[in-house]
């Protein structure tokens, strides 16, 4: 079984034994459809649907026998099908389960319209195993398939049972008719639930099992959100459970898989004690590594190392000592945190483990203690407070992915009490790098001096932080042809997809990455963004800015905006006319948005020119402060959006 | 004494030199390697494959030795770490082994891989296959550090060996490819894509065998590009096959010609659809009740089986290709592209309809014809083939939207080997011409205060609606509205669509069609008493403009044809100032045609654009590129209208 970060920890605090040697009863062990119940009634509501989840029952018991814990979980589910599509999405099964679980049960039946009913055959269930991510796949073709059938499937697995936290969708891209969810387990345990985005609350039964609680998660009706909305989060809008063991009053334990608990064993974990010769190594390792007086660059420093020399993936063999991690140049989770832990110590650089989770996935809950939230990770450092991370080897700091920023995590930093080092974990908010650091910079130059139908535009597009970070690896990773192509490809964006004069490039490679912004140098005929009429040239200056999202249409807006980094542009069009010549209309360029929250300007489109003699220069600049707006704002963001992509179309009129 | 002093210390000196001079050669081989190759992370020293065919125990045996080396060249080469091989129950593996060899101090230091897992393979579209993949974590890299491994695998068919590429994505120093045969095995090769003769090939005999060795050296990567008919048409790599081998004066024929490959393939499907399915037979009767003429009946079992059955392909080991039974496939209501072909010409039989055979065909990314090459390696696919007088319908099921009469489009302009009973026929798939595939639309267009009002009807024929059609699906509500938006917009995506109507959609017989409603903001241009307007709303191939340095041939997946007609109403207040010179042109490529005329109040511009040639060769970029820059001139001209 391969260990992930998350599973090592697990073993130090769960208050369980976790082996599978007994087998012992479950409450759903006789649990099955109804043989008889082969006529599909859809309410009139979803007749005209493509696909409805009919009935969605999910049953986890946790079943313990002495020290001994195992999870039963059993998923009913019965899917209306009414379209090809439908019938393509579904008609390919996968249960997915670790090495160490097993399938108990796995049926599955076709109900068509006119009543027939066709099952799985056991012998066309396939198995594959995946060694590596010590998973095991039983999958298998639903067959008999047709549009109007019902799908039910009914499978049980045993399980490693989930006491650390773990939070069900309960809504999805289809409706769901009726669902039922259910958590059994022992009375002498307590378990922290709570239901987000208008979920019902769970109710919990201790009569229904003998000794047993059941609690008891159920809705009926509830719609489709659709994820087809730009700069959205779906995933945190849907209808979510959460729930963790938190107490066992057998034992009098409480406050169950906390944070401060996880913070302790992780810092314990990582800093082991070093003899003499694992500290060589390590010490020998850092004299490798170029010293700098700035903090900054001494951590970038030691991250480049680190990345260059140590190859990191998730599914590398646990190291037996910090030193083999340097000898065998690979690290794991677990293996790159204690690595990165010894060197900054041996720098004497103060800084906090963070762990945190992926802000398009779940929530991160300040007042839900989960270990699904620790997923992912990151180094802090208090006194420049920048974040590094370990894992993503094209990022240096001050970046780091920006799916796991602007999100809370768990900071666990090292505490001395009576001469003893101590791990202590603290809850706090991981700001995102902000448009100071992502700022893109466009110095454009029109010149018609030489030919008023061809103006030769000279562009110097400068992309900051995350935006340059989009391209500044490319080079480091593909061949020279390839990235020439890869490069032409970014160009045609500010070329108007047309071919280029000259193509240079600044600052590209990951030795720029956190340092330096990447730079495009790309000039080109303006002959395409031309065109005469009549006396007059008319030239599409707008698109030499590139082209710009928009939400013309968008009236209809459901999910509040989530954007993915705070950004700022900075755009400079010089514009040079021959002896004689002028611009008809100058006044388009003048623009003014603004989005505000809480008094604060948070986004901005602001544009205007100015004429000295045969030059025009205009200037713009657009911003966008925060991650998160407001559903009610979305009409000033949408201005603020729409505006850059108004402004993507102005056409000037030249008149010699 | 003396002497074996002296002769020890010379020992000791030449193994000093020894290493020295192997520790020169190591550093030199990684500053060497970076001088020539300095754009790569990883240079490939040795791609290595051999077959050894004998004959053992009455047999014939088929063993494959493969041995792969490369040198981590920059820090950036540390990522890739891993290294997998796959096999399968049809090429079942021996043995493998692999090490990462370090340069310490000198010395060359081998360092076992011991993480070595198998995963899934995920093969493409293929749901179940049973091919496994051996993933190998190469441990200890930096630069100069090498990843070395081998392994074996006994071919199980004599009839599957495997071709054999010279190429991959980092440049190779040397790939080799050798077969070692007993004189009694004859075998046959056929090298494609070398036209300077840059392989070396000898063939020596050495202890009473055969051995036929190809070379190729400094092989550069392949470059993505895209719109490439695909690696085969491009990169040099050899075809092997057995033709025949003799046991105890016994001759085993085995491939070389059509003959014996249909021979081969004809055992696959010789007992096919002998049992009468009652059921199959009760549908086929019933969707063909009403039709009176063969071609309605097959029409109608074609799409019965586009509708019903749905592609989910199953190929361990020989289900790869052997097509099931009918009466299987029905009763699943999915198969694979095999199944397909077995389900339409089995219900052929039921309805009485004639000369529906199974066919075998290779799509377009495999490059050769079935003369050329006469080994399973020349088809991927299967589909039915209806002889209909002289002409033939290629009915290809694991599409579904491809219409009755037109092939798939990925196996336009292939040759299709047509199972006739013990006989066969080779028969080439035409490619379907642009006129088939039109896309046709009429829009109207006035100008209301600053912004374009328009209504349009737009229709899709041929592949243009097969392929549309696919892609939108089921979609409803917002993620429909805006796949129809992006069909019709037209000027900028100030485009507001305000509402539309969908029509034919299950009317394969009739075009698809969309009609729609719009307004365009920031489109006309007013200044003072003039407004400029462009009525090229729709600027088809204007991005088509070929890269010079392009290695690839380019191709279309099919040709299209474009008949816009946009028909514009001048304002009262206006008279039109200036219009545009009509265009044309006709070449091997395109033809084109932009027609203005003035009609009372109304201004139609007709624009026709059709397509000719569905790949084209590195000679015809610049022909085409300058076509396009032809029409694209064209299409930035704009009416001037004055006010009055």
């Amino acid at each position: 079984m391969k260990k992930n970060l998350l599973k090592i920890i697990f073993t130090f605090v769960t208050v369980l034994n976790t082996s599978f040697i007994f087998s012992q009863d479950y409450s759903f062990k006789n649990y099955d459809w109804n043989e008889k119940e082969t006529t599909i009634t859809i309410a009139d509501q979803y007749k005209n649907e493509n696909e409805v989840i009919l009935d969605r029952t999910t049953k986890i018991e946790i079943v313990i026998t002495g020290k001994t814990a195992r999870q039963y979980h059993l998923l009913h589910e019965k899917v209306f099908i009414n379209s090809d599509d439908a019938i393509e999405r579904n008609n390919k099964i996968y249960i997915p389960f670790s090495l160490d679980e097993s399938v108990l049960l796995n049926k599955a039946r076709v109900i068509l319209k006119n009543g027939t009913v066709i099952n799985l055959d056991k012998k066309d269930i396939k198995e594959d195993v995946d060694q590596e991510k010590g998973m095991k796949l039983n999958y298998f073709a639903v067959n008999g398939l047709e549009k109007g059938a019902v799908i039910e499937k009914l499978y049980i697995l045993e399980e490693r049972p989930e006491f650390t936290g773990q939070t069900i969708k309960m809504q999805d891209e289809y409706p769901i008719a009726n669902l039922n969810f259910e958590l059994i387990y022992p009375e002498y345990l307590v378990f922290k639930t709570k239901s987000y985005n208008g979920l019902s609350e769970a109710v919990i039964d201790d009569k229904k099992i003998e000794n047993n609680r059941v609690l008891t998660v159920s809705e009926k009706n509830i719609p489709a959100l659709d994820n087809n909305e730009n700069y959205s989060n779906w995933n945190l809008q849907l209808k979510l459970f959460r729930y963790k063991l938190d107490e066992n009053e057998n034992n009098g334990a409480k406050n169950l898989n906390n944070f401060k608990e996880f913070a302790t064993n992780l810092y314990q974990r990582l800093n082991p004690e070093l003899d003499k010769k694992q500290q060589k190594i390590i010490d020998d390792f850092c004299t490798t590594i170029l010293k700098s007086d700035d903090l900054q660059e001494q951590i970038w420093n030691i991250e480049n190392k680190i990345k260059k020399t140590i190859k990191y993936d998730r599914y590398i063999d646990t190291k037996e000592s910090l030193s083999d991690i340097i000898v065998t140049k690979q690290a794991n989770q677990t293996d790159i945190l204690k690595i990165y832990s010894a060197v900054f110590k041996n720098f004497k650089i103060e800084n906090n483990v963070v762990l945190t989770s992926n802000r398009y996935k779940i929530p991160f809950d300040k007042d839900f203690e989960s270990y699904e939230n620790l997923s992912e990770l990151l180094f802090y450092f208090p006194s420049i407070n920048k974040y590094l991370t370990p894992t993503e080897i094209e990022y240096r700091i001050p970046l780091f992915p920006n799916t796991i920023a602007n999100n809370n995590g768990l900071f666990v930093k090292e505490k001395v009490f009576g001469g003893v080092s101590m791990g202590i974990g603290d809850i706090k908010f991981i700001e995102i790098p902000g448009k100071e650091i992502t700022h893109d910079r466009m110095n454009i130059t029109i010149d018609f001096t030489q030919d008023i139908e061809n103006p030769l535009i000279t562009s110097k597009l400068i992309f900051g932080g995350y935006s340059g970070l989009n391209f500044q690896p490319i080079k480091d990773f593909a061949s020279a042809e390839q990235y020439k192509t890869v490069l032409k490809s970014i160009a045609e964006n500010y070329t108007f997809e047309g071919e280029y004069k000259t193509l240079t490039t600044e600052n590209d490679g990951i030795d720029f990455i956190g340092k330096k912004p990447f730079i495009l140098n790309v000039s080109f005929d303006g002959k395409d963004l031309t065109q005469k009429a009549g006396e007059n040239y008319l030239f599409s200056v707008g698109e030499t800015i590139g082209k710009q999202m928009e939400f013309y249409q968008e009236n209809k807006r459901t999910l509040p905006v989530e954007i993915d980094y705070p950004h700022f542009y900075s755009r400079k069009i010089t514009i040079l006319l021959p002896k004689g010549a002028t611009v008809k209309n100058l006044e388009k360029f003048v623009m003014d948005y603004k989005t505000q929250i809480n008094g604060k300007t948070e986004a901005q489109f602001v544009s205007n020119y100015k004429k000295n003699g045969n030059e025009i220069i205009v200037e713009n600049t657009e911003f966008y402060n925060i991650i998160n707006y407001p559903l009610e704002k979305f009409e000033e963001y949408k201005d603020v959006i729409n505006a850059a992509a108004d402004f993507n179309k102005i056409v000037i009129v030249v008149t010699k | 004494m003396n002497w074996l002093k002296l002769s020890n210390k010379h020992i000791y000196y030449l193994t000093f030199f020894g290493i020295f001079a192997f520790t020169c050669n190591a550093q030199n081989a990684l500053e060497e390697a970076k001088k020539i190759y300095p754009d790569f992370n990883e240079l490939i020293l040795s791609d290595n494959q051999s077959y050894d065919l004998t004959i053992e125990s009455g047999k014939l045996k088929v063993i494959q030795d493969n041995y792969y080396e490369s040198m981590i060249l920059t820090e950036n080469g540390i990522q890739n770490n891993k290294e997998s091989f796959s096999y399968s129950e049809l090429v079942k593996l021996k043995a493998y082994e692999a090490y990462t060899v370090l340069i310490n101090n000198g010395k060359e230091k081998k360092i076992k891989v011991t993480q070595t897992d198998e995963i899934q393979s995920g093969g493409g579209g293929v749901f179940y296959d049973n091919v496994k993949e051996r993933q190998l974590i190469f441990p200890n890299l930096e630069a100069g550090s090498k990843k070395i491994y081998t392994y074996q695998t006994e071919f199980i068919d004599p009839f599957l060996l495997h071709k054999i590429v010279f190429g991959g994505n980092f440049p190779i120093k040397n790939s080799t490819l050798e077969i070692k045969t007993e004189k009694g095995i004859n075998i046959g090769y056929k090298v494609f894509n070398d036209p300077l003769n840059a392989i070396e090939f000898s063939k020596t005999e050495k202890r009473g065998k055969w051995i036929y060795k190809w070379t190729l050296k400094n092989s550069r990567p392949e470059k993505y590009e895209s719109n490439s008919p695909g690696y085969l048409y491009l990169i040099p790599h050899i075809n092997i096959f057995i033709k025949d081998y003799t046991i105890d004066g016994k001759k085993t024929e085995i491939l070389g010609d059509i003959n014996k490959l249909y021979t081969y393939y004809r055992g696959f499907t010789r007992n096919l659809n002998q049992a009468e399915d009652p059921d199959l037979k009760a549908i086929t009767l019933g969707i063909t009740k009403d039709k009176t003429t063969d071609e309605d009946k097959i029409k109608s079992i074609f799409y019965w089986v586009k509708d019903n059955i749905k592609y989910i392909a199953f190929e361990d080991g020989y289900e790869g290709f052997k097509p099931r039974e009918a009466g299987y496939i029905c009763q699943r209501r999915f198969g694979d592209c095999k199944d397909m072909a077995s389900i339409i010409t089995d219900m052929a039989k039921y309805a009485n309809v004639k000369n529906v055979n199974l066919s075998w065909i290779g799509t377009r990314e495999i490059p050769y014809s079935y003369n050329e090459l006469s080994t399973p390696a020349v088809d991927n696919h299967m589909i039915a083939v209806y002889k209909k007088g002289e002409d033939y319908i290629f009915l290809d099921g694991t599409d579904k939207e491809t219409l009755y009469g037109i092939p798939t489009s990925f196996i336009q302009g292939k040759e299709a080997l047509i199972s006739e009973g013990e006989n066969y026929k080779i028969v080439k798939v035409p490619i379907v011409p642009a006129i088939k595939n039109e896309v046709n639309e009429r829009v109207k267009l006035t100008i209301e205060k600053d912004k374009i009002v328009g209504t349009g009807k737009i229709q899709f024929n041929g592949y243009n609606r097969s392929r549309i059609l696919s892609r939108i699906g089921d979609a409803t509500n917002k993620t429909r509205f805006e796949m129809i938006k992006s069909l019709v917009l037209k000027g900028n995506n100030k485009f507001i669509l305000k509402d539309y109507s969908e029509e034919n959609i299950k009317d394969r017989d009739k075009p698809y069609e969309i009609n729609y409603n719009f307004n365009l903001g920031n489109y006309i241009v007013k200044i003072d008493k003039e407004i400029y307007i462009n009525l090229f709303l729709d600027r088809p191939f204007d991005k088509l403009i070929i890269e010079k340095d392009r290695i690839s041939k380019f191709e279309f997946d099919f040709l299209t044809l474009v008949d816009t007609q946009y028909e514009f109403s001048i304002p009262k207040n206006c008279a039109v100032k200036s219009l545009p010179k009509n265009f044309s042109l006709d070449n091997d490529y395109i033809k084109a045609d932009f027609e203005y005329e003035v009609n009372d109040n109304k201004i139609l511009l007709k624009m026709q654009l059709k397509q000719k040639k569905l790949l084209l060769d590195k000679s015809d970029f610049e022909p085409w590129n300058n076509t396009i820059k032809k029409i694209k001139t064209n299409y930035t001209e704009s009416i001037i209208l004055q006010e009055k």
